[in-house]
């Protein structure tokens, strides 16, 4: 498990990079940080839920209901335009972060 | 696709949500979409082998995971919207809660009876000081006169403009008649005179009662009329009316025994036989606090021809609209139209339009008493805060389950508001309480310090509106910062342990400012009451240049027996005669005691030719053949007695020893002549005569000077010009009571019917007319002990907490060697600097005080660095001690016990 204060720094970036094909619902966003990450990381629903939230409130993503024909409804997220904005530039700190980080402690990727 | 297993998720989201206060479609919403996220993790865990409790159970255990969901979402600011109101309907849930806070925070109080008492008492001690001097702002100030048409009525006086003090002075009966033709702005004008008269009747001894002679229309321009028999009428006020006399309530209850046959019947008024037409309702005293009136035209006739007999206190309604300034300046008119036809006794002068209110000097220290009041109650709000605060961390776990089960933050803040709300309205109850006798008190001042009569100290709803404002204004003081600061806990540190974070050092910082303005505060006040009780004491210590204790003094008035000049001097003669018979009282006449009224009169020295209207005021005494001798005053030079004898009148003179030097550069007085003057006559009025100086004798006072200085005081013969009042004063080695007895039979073998005013010694009366200074010294006193004993308790409670909560670091210390005085340092030594820092900003304050307040005082010299010298000394040992004293528990810890308390 990542350091918990890494993970709250990079949540948002997580959940706006998982966003940036397609709109996706909540189940499906944990389900996918889980798998990608290699079960390194996990979102759970008491995390992920008020972080949607936060950033739908923030007007980086929006949440639309989806009906499916023999379904119940779901609640799809995508990025808005200010999001995807929002994405380039935290990607571009976080590369950069990396990168110094690995210049100072000698760790690079494999 | 629905689970059937999974069951239903509802209740379990919306127990986490409910503390949010969504609103009711969001919420549904969340739910929604929360509910099919659990429904796919529990398929998820069942897939993967779990039992269908064991998938359900950990899929709701990831909804507490990290902080839980409620706190998570606290911040977004879709929570806490307002519940849509429905018109026309109560919320129940509102109110429920407010009733459940109630009962808590009553529990609560029950439960720590000390903590809540504590609190209580500290309340009702500021409420009731507070609720108490409100009670006389609210009579002197704010609450109208019980007049009609209070805000219409004015006082009228006369101003001096000639001479350089700008005196005020009342006015002569023939001006008054005068300014009676200002109609444009003036409806009525009414006058008064204040005098004290005999009253005899065939009931009772005669007794000397305060009367007021007032013009007929007196009653109904004030609005306040008899309640039983008539008011005087225009026919009442008539050179030829038969004699009228309309009595107090008071009187005709303590004299007559509220005896309704009183009505018609006939008493005497300085011999007079008067009939009683009417009798006032008990709380009227107008002027002031007379007994009984009498028809303005009943004055002696020498009080009603002279324009220089200023003796008539006027009071006007003006018309509807008019500005005093207006009224003014009509009577300016007549005024100026007056000097020029009587320049002798009306030069000079023009009228003084004043609002009929309390004097404003009173009024002034009544505010200024308010604001030390107020920074009482701000002194106790900052112990009660501090108190809170302390408790606040012991309920921080309470608070932190409370907030994490859901509640919101609000609804923490509303319930500690409440709780002091609560107390505070105790505290309130008991304030009342308190006030109550002391109000009692102020009801019942001694005569000589009470209000005019319109000056009523009660307990209305001004009061309690007051008390209410207070008691919520101060309970949202004590709460506010408490209750912020127990609102946002440090969740993980408060449950992982006791409040050592962060959250304790802010608290800790909260009680320090506290502290610091307490003692800045308290500092105020007790520089303020030093000055007063300074004040009072130099006055009280003044020297009167006579042993004032052991001199009895009373007086009598014989203007209303029919003597004549010569009848009025054989009387004298004869009483000052009988003094002298008994060789173990000494005693003998004179028209002033020492620090008694005296005549004043223009003064010109032979010699000096300043202009008539900067001749300087002297104060006259009349005074009998041994005067000098009773008062054991030294003759300094030449000789106390006339040439001549003095039965005969002359026209010697002797001066004080601060005259001989205030007037003639070498003090070499005697042999000098001087001019006395009439202050309302020109200077060069023939009749003054030269008068010789023939001693000069030792200072005796007359009259407080600001420099603390003795008064320059000539003394004549009584024969040169008789008096009319007269003092008797003497000295006996058996007591004053012996002595005020022989006088008494002395002056009643000669005039039966003559009353004697009671008799004090010198120095009561000294004391008597300090009263003001008195009562708002010791009031002053009373309220900065309370305010230093507050601000003693605060630093002491603070102190405390601060070793109750550092008794594991303490003990980490003691184990690690640190010798006693640095743990004493460690935990004084805030405080110490606390006191400092409020010491320096109290002095700031203090200075301030210290210029307003002489402003306020009569007689106070400049402020004393002696005095904030000791004030200081005095709040820096109370805030030592109150610290020293947990410092010394801490110095004694044991760091074993200490330690494994932990």
């Amino acid at each position: 498990m990542l350091d918990r204060e890494l993970k709250k720094g990079s949540a948002e970036l997580i959940i706006l990079s998982i966003l940036e094909p397609r709109a996706r619902h909540g189940y499906e966003i944990s389900k996918l940080i889980e798998t990608r990450s290699h079960g390194q990381l996990k979102f759970h629903i008491a995390s992920l839920y008020p972080l949607l939230y936060r950033l739908e409130e923030r007007g980086w993503l929006q949440g639309r209901w989806v009906e499916k024909a023999g379904q119940r409804r779901r609640r799809f997220y995508s990025l808005t335009a200010e999001g995807k904005k929002v994405l380039a530039s935290q990607r571009s700190t976080w590369k950069a972060f990396v990168e110094a980080m690995g210049l100072i402690t000698g760790v690079h990727h494999a | 696709m629905r689970n059937p297993s999974g069951g239903d998720w509802n209740d379990d989201l919306r127990v986490r949500l409910a503390g949010l206060r969504l609103s009711p479609a969001r919420e549904a919403e969340i739910v929604e979409e929360l509910s099919q996220h659990l429904d796919d993790r529990y398929e998820e865990l069942r897939a993967a082998g779990s039992s269908d409790a064991d998938a359900r159970r950990l899929a709701l255990e990831e909804l507490s995971e990290a902080g839980g969901l409620t706190q998570r979402m606290q911040s977004l600011s879709q929570v806490n919207q307002p519940a849509p109101v429905v018109p026309g309907q109560l919320r129940p849930g509102v109110l429920r809660g407010l009733w459940q806070d109630v009962q808590y925070a009553a529990r609560t109080a029950r439960r720590q009876p000390a903590f809540a008492a504590t609190i209580v008492a500290t309340l009702a001690l500021g409420i009731a000081v507070n609720s108490t001097v409100f009670t006389i702002v609210n009579a002197v100030v704010l609450r109208p006169l019980p007049f009609r048409d209070a805000d219409r009525l004015v006082r009228l006086n006369m101003r001096n403009v000639g001479n350089a003090d700008n005196s005020v002075s009342q006015l002569s009966f023939l001006d008054f008649q005068d300014w009676r033709a200002a109609r444009r702005t003036f409806e009525r004008m009414a006058a008064t005179v204040e005098r004290a008269v005999d009253l005899s009747d065939d009931q009772q001894l005669p007794a000397l009662v305060g009367a007021a002679y007032v013009s007929w229309n007196t009653f109904s321009l004030i609005g306040q009329l008899p309640s039983a028999g008539r008011d005087f009428t225009a026919a009442d006020d008539r050179v030829d009316a038969p004699p009228a006399v309309i009595l107090s309530g008071n009187l005709w209850r303590t004299r007559y025994g509220a005896d309704p046959t009183v009505l018609g019947r006939t008493i005497r008024i300085d011999g007079i036989p008067s009939t009683v037409v009417g009798i006032m309702p008990p709380e009227v005293g107008f002027p002031d606090r007379a007994e009984l009136w009498l028809p303005l035209i009943t004055l002696p006739e020498a009080d009603r021809i002279r324009r220089g007999v200023r003796i008539i206190g006027g009071v006007g309604r003006l018309r509807p609209g008019v500005t005093i300034e207006q009224a003014a300046a009509e009577l300016g008119g007549i005024t100026t139209s007056l000097a020029e036809r009587y320049p002798e006794s009306n030069r000079n002068t023009a009228p003084l339009v004043s609002p009929f209110t309390v004097a404003p000097q009173f009024i002034a220290i009544t505010l200024a008493l308010l604001g030390a009041v107020g920074f009482v109650l701000l002194i106790a709000c900052a112990n009660v805060a501090n108190l809170m605060l302390a408790r606040a961390a012991d309920r921080a776990r309470d608070v932190t389950l409370r907030l994490a089960l859901g509640a919101s933050r609000w609804r923490i803040v509303r319930q500690l508001l409440v709780e002091s709300l609560v107390l505070s309205a105790a505290g309130g109850g008991a304030g009342l309480a308190l006030s109550y006798p002391a109000v009692w008190a102020l009801q019942r001042l001694p005569q000589e310090s009470a209000p005019p009569s319109w000056v009523q100290f009660t307990l209305d709803q001004n009061v309690f509106a007051y008390l209410v404002v207070l008691c919520m204004g101060s309970a949202l003081v004590c709460s506010l910062v408490p209750a912020w600061q127990a609102s946002r806990p440090d969740l993980i540190t408060t449950l992982n342990d006791t409040a050592r974070g962060s959250a304790g050092r802010n608290r800790r910082r909260w009680m320090g400012t506290f502290v610091i303005a307490q003692v800045a505060l308290a500092l105020v006040l007790l520089t303020g009451a030093a000055l007063m009780m300074q004040n009072l004491v130099t006055q009280l210590r003044t020297d009167v240049g006579v042993d004032s204790s052991g001199l009895m003094r009373t007086a009598f008035d014989l203007r209303r027996r029919d003597y004549d000049g010569e009848r009025r001097l054989l009387f004298l003669n004869q009483l000052e005669e009988r003094l002298a018979s008994n060789p173990s009282i000494n005693a003998t006449l004179a028209s002033a005691a020492p620090l008694g009224r005296t005549l004043m009169m223009k003064l010109r020295v032979d010699g000096e030719s300043a202009s008539a209207d900067a001749l300087p005021l002297v104060s006259i005494v009349h005074t009998g053949r041994r005067y000098f001798d009773v008062l054991s005053t030294p003759v300094l030079a030449g000789s106390a007695l006339p040439a001549d004898d003095p039965r005969q009148g002359s026209d010697d003179v002797v001066v004080n020893e601060r005259f001989a030097r205030m007037y003639f550069q070498d003090g070499a007085a005697v042999g000098r002549r001087l001019l006395l003057i009439e202050p309302d006559a020109r200077a060069d009025a023939s009749e003054a005569r030269w008068r010789t100086i023939v001693g000069v004798v030792g200072n005796v006072r007359q009259r407080m000077t600001p420099s603390g200085e003795f008064d320059p005081v000539v003394y004549a013969p009584y024969a040169t010009d008789p008096p009319q009042t007269m003092v008797v004063l003497a000295r006996s080695t058996s007591g004053s009571a012996a002595a005020a007895a022989f006088v008494g039979d002395q002056v009643r073998t000669l005039d039966p019917d003559l009353p004697l005013v009671p008799a004090i010694t010198v120095a009561e009366s000294l004391a008597q007319q300090l009263w003001p200074q008195r009562l708002f010294g010791s009031m002053f006193a009373i309220f900065a002990s309370i305010a230093m004993l507050l601000a003693a308790c605060g630093l002491y409670a603070v102190t405390s907490y601060a070793v109750s909560r550092r008794t594991r670091e303490i003990g980490v210390r003691l184990a690690l060697g640190a010798d006693a005085r640095s743990i004493w340092w460690a935990m004084a030594g805030t405080t110490v600097r606390q006191l400092a820092i409020g010491v320096a900003l109290g002095t700031a304050g203090a200075a301030a005080v210290a210029t307003i307040l002489p402003a306020l005082l009569v007689g106070t010299g400049s402020a004393s660095y002696l005095a904030f010298a000791s004030v200081v000394i005095v709040l820096v040992a109370a805030g030592i001690i109150a610290s020293a004293l947990p410092a010394r528990r801490a110095m004694r810890l044991d760091p074993v016990v200490e330690l494994q308390a932990e």
